[in-house]
């Protein structure tokens, strides 16, 4: 939930990067910290196995300045993807405002993220929370693969085993080249922060 | 309510696009500092490789080199991070795979012997270290090069313009390998 402390004039909303393990959501963040590394003040926060597997989550905050009087900050937060950690997945979920799910293109994965995408929605039932109404942009990453040959899923096939019932927005996306990261992030940050503009006491501030 | 939720849209959005904004006069600044340069090169080499990328290393990494000439274990480190850079400069994608990262923390090791106030003793211990560090991954890299050569190759693609480098794409070629022959074995 949006931590708002009207005294200080200031939200915190926490977003979760969630998906498939090696899907790219630390690639994800990682590619901001680094483009926007001047105008983000804090330090990303990563934890990591010895092949790069995050381990318990990566944390990147950064402040995106007033909006109606209030300093807005955001949270980004990864889970580890790896089926085994579900009890670290749940923790990093708690308090979620947003959520950008990670899909991996490689026809390989399909399966991989309809699951994580399933574990994802009874882990929010787990808080009361709905993956139905909750703010969620998909991804659908690593896009850049098929030039490689490598096989990739079309992204009608995506949206239908993803995204049919949902209809969130969605972007085909390339976290290592950047394509598509910084929007992705934008879109989630927008509808998150809208999402709780009526918990703001914005009425009369205008 | 409408109202009142467009305009912080409208106020959302233009933050927004300020804060991702792709200013180019946010990029890093060319500094003064050798030091900071050559940290901004080595950062953008683990990003993407290419000549533009190199020869600037191996420049900044000369001008550092006359600076820091009197200072003997200094000195070891630059000579090991000019061989690998030139290393990386003739082989590229062919390099071993863990050259950038051996590079890099050589480069942070390096960093740590310049700026954190080391005694004399300690430096020189550090830079032997590491000089034994690097003969190992010289043992490595000959290993490399003939399993390499044996494999059939990997068609390769020309060089396209600005996209991921030769190194990245050999390394990511290689995780999707992995990935793929570790699902096989799964099922
Ligand atoms: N080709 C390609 N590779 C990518 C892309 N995004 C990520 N990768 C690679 O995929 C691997 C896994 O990426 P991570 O960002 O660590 O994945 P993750 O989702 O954080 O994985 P877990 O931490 O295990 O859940 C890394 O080798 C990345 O370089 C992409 O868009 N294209
Ligand atoms: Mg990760």
């Amino acid at each position: 939930m949006a931590l708002i402390n009207p005294k200080k004039r200031e939200v915190q909303v926490k977003i979760v990067y969630y998906g498939p393990g090696r899907g790219g959501k630390t690639t994800n963040l990682e590619f901001i910290n680094e483009k926007f590394r001047s105008r983000i003040k804090s330090e990303m926060v990563t934890v990591k196995t010895y092949n790069d597997r995050t381990l318990f989550f990566d944390f990147l905050p950064f402040d995106i300045g007033m909006i109606k009087g209030y300093t807005i900050k955001v949270q980004f937060y990864t889970v580890p993807g790896q089926v085994k950690y579900n009890a670290t997945r749940k923790l990093v979920l708690r308090g979620v405002d947003g959520i950008v799910f990670v899909a991996d293109s490689m026809t390989l994965r399909q399966e991989m993220n309809i699951r994580s995408l399933e574990n994802l929605a009874e882990n929010l039932v787990s808080f009361n929370k709905n993956i139905e109404t909750i703010p969620l942009v998909m991804q659908y990453n690593k896009r850049d693969l098929e030039k490689e040959g490598i096989p990739v899923l079309p992204v009608e096939i995506m949206e239908k085993d993803l995204n049919a019932g949902l209809k969130a927005p969605y972007y085909t996306a390339s976290a290592v080249s950047g394509d598509n990261v910084a929007v992705t992030m934008k879109r989630i940050i927008s509808m998150t922060v809208m999402s709780i503009r009526e918990k703001l006491e914005l009425g009369g501030s205008e | 309510m409408t109202n009142n939720g467009s305009s912080i849209n409208k106020e959302l959005d233009s933050r927004l696009n300020e804060f991702f904004d792709d200013d180019t006069s946010h990029e890093p600044a060319k500094h003064e500092d050798p030091l900071e340069n050559l940290k901004a090169i080595v950062l953008e080499m683990e990003w993407e490789l290419g000549d533009k990328s190199l020869d600037a290393y191996l420049s900044e990494l000369k001008k550092l080199g006359a600076q820091c000439r009197q200072d003997k274990a200094l000195s070891i480190y630059i000579k090991l991070l000019d061989t690998i850079g030139r290393y990386l400069k003739s082989k590229k994608a062919a390099a071993h795979p863990e050259t950038v990262s051996f590079l890099k923390s050589l480069f942070d090791n390096f960093e740590r012997a310049v700026n954190s106030g080391m005694g004399e003793a300690e430096k020189n211990h550090s830079a032997a270290v590491h000089v034994q560090k690097f003969k190992k991954f010289k043992v490595s890299i000959s290993e490399y090069a003939p399993t390499k050569a044996s494999k059939p190759a990997a068609p390769t693609q020309p060089s396209g313009q600005g996209g991921l480098s030769d190194e990245v794409k050999t390394c990511i070629r290689q995780v999707v390998r992995e990935e793929i022959a570790r699902l096989i074995k799964r099922k």
